[in-house]
């Protein structure tokens, strides 16, 4: 397998761990703030 | 109602972006492997992914028994933080080892046993978020789910030593082991580095994921008292009526 290959793999594996830990992290702000504006707390 | 706790409301944000970017440029920066080349690199997020989803298992072991203990609702809500993060990292290693396996074995999954007792181990902690939506009461649900979070703990050694107890695909452990590790010191390092940084990334989503389990918690209780008051009203008006006719 020549190098840019395996540079291919390993971008596709560090794309994916990055995109789902950006994700994941987005998540669990956006749930946050939809909660604090459930209980009508804005600040 | 001041749901907002000035200790917990930015640093753990910054945190995870510090641990994230160590990681990064500390497997960008080491030497590739002799054998498999630039593709080693996977191993620096592949092995963190799956040690952070042991540890988030025994967590909610912890946390679970503490609550089956104390009956207190802030156990609870940390043995239900610390699974979904576990899901969340289980389903990166199995991700990040299909990646890696198609170039190195030719395949992106083979019925292995170290593979085959991740997947269910993933598939039993979906199994365990989705127990915690089946009671809006909130100790029944964490009684349910306690049960389940102790119980389910022992698919953890399961996963680890299936490539000691059986012949597999899968690499035996290169760095835990008892003759000490199989790697160059400075890949030892890096993926040290990687461990303590994904940790530290653990801890930062840890305080997040808690604070929003217990802000769920409030708009449950608040929702559930909104019902009871309207629930009230409609029982006690009529007989209000009959007393003024």
């Amino acid at each position: 397998m020549s190098f840019s290959e395996q540079w291919n793999w390993v971008l596709l594996a560090y794309g994916f761990t990055y995109l789902t830990l950006v994700v994941f992290a987005a998540s669990i702000a956006v749930r946050i703030s939809h909660a604090r504006h459930s209980l009508g707390d804005e600040g | 109602m001041n749901t907002r706790s000035p200790a917990t409301t930015t640093w753990p944000w910054i945190v995870m972006a510090v641990a994230g970017l160590v990681t990064f440029v500390a497997s960008m920066t080491v030497s590739p492997d002799a054998v498999q080349g630039e593709l080693s690199r996977i191993m620096y997020v592949h092995v963190p992914s799956a040690w952070l989803a042991y540890l988030a298992f025994f967590v909610t072991m912890g946390a679970s028994a503490m609550y089956l203990w104390k009956r207190d609702l802030r156990w609870d809500r940390r043995a239900a933080a610390s699974a979904e993060i576990g899901v969340v990292f289980t389903g990166m290693a199995i991700g990040l080892g299909m990646i890696w396996a198609k170039p190195t074995w030719g395949v992106w999954w083979t019925w292995d046993a170290r593979l085959t007792l991740t997947a269910i181990m993933f598939f039993v902690y979906l199994g365990y978020l989705a127990l915690r939506r089946t009671s809006e009461d909130l100790h029944v649900r964490a009684r349910r789910a306690s049960i389940l979070g102790v119980l389910a703990v022992v698919q953890v050694p399961l996963v680890h030593f299936s490539v000691v107890w059986w012949r597999t695909l899968h690499q035996p452990p290169t760095l835990l082991r008892p003759e000490g590790p199989d790697m160059d010191t400075s890949m030892v390092i890096t993926l040290l580095v990687a461990v303590i940084a994904f940790t530290a990334l653990y801890a930062a989503m840890m305080v997040k994921r808690i604070e929003l389990a217990r802000l769920e918690d409030s708009v449950l209780i608040a929702e559930q008292t909104a019902i009871r008051r309207v629930a009230g009203e409609a029982v006690t008006r009529p007989s209000i009526e009959r007393g003024t006719a």
